[in-house]
């Protein structure tokens, strides 16, 4: 649906209603810096955006934008408001109240917000900005556009969800404590399977429980259990006593503390180098901080430091591999912690039975009397927050201290109570060893569980790298024709977007004079890029055809040279033909050459007025050239608006000349190209007497009233325009004189009566050139 | 339901609907669910709830860490029964 018109009343740069009567024509339209263009393609952005204009996001614009898009000089009794008319008569009404409030109101037919931006307004700083962005950010911008978004966004949710599952089921935690019951099994029963750790059992039931009914290993453990504490509730005083002793005595403080330390040393070698790394960036960041970007590298996610793109992908493994390393000795530490807390609370809940209160008494009468007022105060949890050295230490000089003493108490136990207690050790790893089986299941039923979740979302992305891929192709392909449209015959060829190895990244390949380079940015100038990035957003909008939106443009060649610019038009022609396409430019030249070649039946012309005051806002000149741009030079600077008048002559002289194939002496290389308006006219007029003719009544004449206008211009131009150029001696009523004189040269190749240029249609034979209703008419190559 | 290619492309505007049907129909979300199953075998109320869950709402949007949480404690719930009984 294309636009029919565009109204804007104090929005952005206008003032008093000013309408862009577009009539579903494609446009060109010319204007100065600052004339006001770029209302006309905020006001598509608010609407397609709901009421959002990229650029004028920031911290003084207001929540609404409130501060920028008003007219500055808005009259209290006037809204701020825009209308858009499409093809189809249906309207877009948008009210913009002083608090950014918008209200919108629209009959139902188009719906702009269903448009896609991205395809339907370039502008100049978002071609740079795309090219110079970075392969992820070319994948989020251009994933909505190929139809892929919500394939996108259902993989990013399942990864997040896998991440979840994770978290709620407590993983790392549960891994962990399988991790401690397999070491006390590796400790207790060595290398031995499930089988020969419950023929154990089976022999330790019989011993203790002969009769017993229980089948299964987990419930002869639990019956053996409850056998063991009846015989030890059985036995006398003494025997008690040796039997809390021999537990005491079976505790390896010494072993645990050394785990911890040991693990404490692992960590201090990962973490140390992690920590001087981290200062390196800190250093390196504050004198990078200003040209980072501009050196093209790019910030590592993982641990924050610059590094050169081509290094990226290696270095993040490292990263991952080096983080991968320090969490495994974390959990080696968490558990060697665990161990040592586990222990604590043994030694503190054995010391405390009323069988030991004696043999307590009598540690507390020797050397070692402080240790058992240490276990009593020492509080084993806290350990799992902070584990310091002199806790170690501590640890180290108490634990093994009661140990021993035990150990020493209980030499002379019974050997039944040696093997009971023996028995004992092995039953609690045993059961331990047994129950671990559920959680090892429901560590496999998680895990299980995330990596469906996982294989879900890289099925997805394998959906969406298959058809980004097919979409790509197409989109290269006339990427490709496009540049070679733009760039023929040069050394710059092969250009097409394609998907790196990682996921979510796009990039755009090219082969530079015979090298495959695999990003624009290696090689390409700037202009390149900018020449790159218009055909990106030209294929993409190709895509766009059967919709048959407006594509708007909007001073998209500023930094493209003469003749790229001149195969743009071009391109429009070839590709564009059916499209409605609005171009804004503030390039005179390149104005002048749009009118000169764009077909006048499918492309219409206007000029903006030079912006002079917010209460005058935007305004449309009446003519379709650029003189206006002289003339607002007039008051104060008249030698400028004779000089801006004869460069304008200078472009507006040579089409025409090209047009009407006026034949010129040969001139060389560049020379050709700097060609003044003296030559042109000069020869226009000459050969104008032979060809230049106009109707009267049923018979053509020489046209003697133009040639006249020529005659008129060119003395003028000899005298005032080329003083203007090189001196500030041209007044005001001669440069008004000298424009007013130029205009009226360039209507004789226009029309009066159908307002057409000469040059609009052929007279039925290769002959003759003529306007739309014949009233005007060139003889080719009689000159 | 098979689309030209050039069809599936241009699925914006009046396309969504497309791209609603060449992409997230019913079949298509079993498809993959059946493929992932393969790879890893898991119960049906987790697949089952999965599919609801790509059919109503995951793809239309960024999922909050609230809705995440509770859909990942109504899978781990749905996981419970042991893989080995309830695989199919």
């Amino acid at each position: 649906v294309r636009i029919k018109a565009l109204r804007l009343a104090w929005f952005r740069g206008a003032a008093d209603a000013v309408t862009l009567e577009a009539k579903g024509k494609s446009w060109g339209i010319y204007g100065c810096n600052g004339a006001g263009k770029s209302s006309f393609v905020d006001s598509i952005e608010y609407g397609i955006k709901g009421g959002k204009i990229g650029h004028l996001v920031s911290e003084y614009s207001g929540r609404n934008q409130e501060k920028a898009i008003p007219n500055t000089h808005t009259p209290e009794d006037c809204n701020t408001e825009f209308c858009i008319t499409f093809q189809d008569d249906s309207q877009l009404n948008v009210t913009i109240a002083p608090n950014g409030a918008q209200t919108r109101t629209s009959a139902s037919g188009v719906k702009i917000e269903d448009w896609d931006y991205r395809r339907t307004v370039l502008r100049q700083d978002e071609v740079a900005e795309f090219i110079r962005s970075r392969k992820g950010e070319k994948y989020s911008a251009l994933l909505p556009l190929f139809g892929l978004h919500e394939l996108e966004v259902a993989a990013e949710n399942l990864r997040k969800l896998a991440q979840s599952v994770e978290t709620q089921a407590k993983l790392p935690q549960k891994q962990g404590a399988l991790g401690q019951i397999t070491a006390r099994r590796k400790q207790v029963f060595g290398n031995d399977g499930d089988a020969a750790i419950e023929a154990r059992i089976e022999a330790l039931y019989h011993k203790y429980c002969p009769n017993g009914p229980a089948n299964g290993a987990l419930d002869r453990s639990k019956e053996l259990e409850s056998a063991l504490a009846s015989r030890i509730d059985a036995m006398t005083g003494d025997n008690q006593r040796h039997f809390a002793l021999r537990a005491l005595a079976e505790l390896d403080f010494s072993g645990a503390v050394a785990a911890v330390r040991s693990a404490n040393a692992q960590l201090a070698d990962s973490v140390e180098p992690l920590i001087t790394e981290r200062l390196t960036v800190l250093q390196s960041a504050h004198a990078l901080a200003a040209k980072l970007d501009d050196a093209g590298e790019m910030h590592c996610p993982a641990c924050g430091k610059p590094v050169a793109a081509s290094e990226f992908k290696a270095h993040v493994n490292a990263e991952q591999q080096r983080l991968g390393n320090i969490i495994a000795v974390f959990e080696e530490r968490r558990r060697a912690v665990s161990t040592v807390i586990d222990r604590l609370k043994s030694l503190k809940a054995t010391l405390g039975k009323p069988e030991l209160e004696d043999w307590r008494a009598a540690v507390g009468a020797t050397a070692f009397k402080t240790s058992p007022d240490w276990i009593e105060q020492c509080d084993p949890e806290s350990y799992r927050r902070a584990l310091h050295e002199e806790d170690l230490v501590a640890i180290e000089t108490h634990g093994p201290t009661l140990v021993m003493a035990a150990a020493e108490a209980s030499r002379d136990a019974p050997p039944d109570i040696a093997d009971l207690s023996k028995d004992k050790a092995i039953l609690d790893t045993a059961k331990s060893v047994f129950e671990s089986h559920a959680l090892a299941a429901e560590i496999e039923r998680i895990e299980g569980l995330i990596a469906f979740i996982s294989a879900l979302a890289a099925g997805v992305r394998a959906e969406i790298r298959e058809r980004s891929e097919a979409v790509i192709a197409e989109i290269s392909d006339d990427l490709g024709e496009m540049w070679k449209a733009l760039h023929p015959g040069e050394p710059i060829e092969n250009v097409r977007l394609y998907l790196p190895e990682e996921d979510k990244a796009i990039d755009i390949a090219l082969r530079f004079h015979g090298k495959d380079q695999d990003s624009p940015r290696l090689t390409l100038s700037e202009g390149y890029r900018n020449s790159l990035g218009l055909c990106i957003f030209l294929a993409l909008a190709k895509h766009e055809g059967a919709n048959d939106r407006p594509l708007i443009l909007d001073d998209v060649v500023v930094s493209l040279d003469r003749n790229h610019r001149g195969m743009i038009v071009d391109l429009l022609k070839s590709k564009f033909a059916d499209r409605q396409v609005i171009i804004f430019t503030h390039d005179r030249d390149w104005y002048a050459e749009l009118r000169h070649q764009l077909d006048a039946k499918q492309w219409g012309f206007k000029a903006l007025l030079p912006y002079e005051t917010p209460e005058l806002g935007i305004r449309w000149s009446e003519r379709t050239t650029s003189f206006d741009d002289a003339r607002a030079n007039l008051k104060d600077r008249p030698d400028s608006a004779g000089n801006d008048a004869r460069k304008i002559m200078d472009i507006e002289l040579a089409l025409i000349a090209e047009k009407l194939q006026v034949r010129l002496p040969y001139l060389r290389g560049e020379r050709n190209d700097h060609r003044m308006w003296s030559e042109f006219l000069e020869r226009l007029i000459a050969d104008g007497k032979k060809c230049l003719q106009k109707k009267t009544g049923s018979d053509f004449a020489c046209d003697t009233a133009g040639l006249q206008a020529l005659d008129d211009a060119k003395r003028l131009l000899v005298s005032w325009g080329n003083r203007s150029s090189h001196s500030p001696d041209v007044v005001r009523p001669e440069a008004a004189k000298l424009i007013e004189s130029c205009e009226k040269a360039l209507d004789v190749f226009q029309c009066s009566g159908c307002r057409q240029p000469l040059w609009m249609a052929d007279a039925g034979n290769k002959e003759w050139v003529q306007c739309q209703c014949g009233g005007l008419r060139w003889r080719y190559g009689k000159g | 339901m098979v689309l030209p290619r050039r069809a599936q492309v241009n699925y914006r505007a009046g396309s969504v609907v497309i791209f609603k049907l060449c992409r997230f129909t019913l079949d298509w979300i079993a498809k993959r669910i059946a493929e992932a199953r393969t790879a890893v075998p898991v119960g049906a109320s987790v697949a089952a709830r999965l599919q609801q869950e790509l059919a109503e709402r995951m793809r239309e949007r960024a999922f909050r860490n609230l809705e995440l949480a509770d859909l990942a404690r109504d899978l781990l719930s749905a996981a419970e029964p042991p893989l080995a009984k309830d695989a199919p």
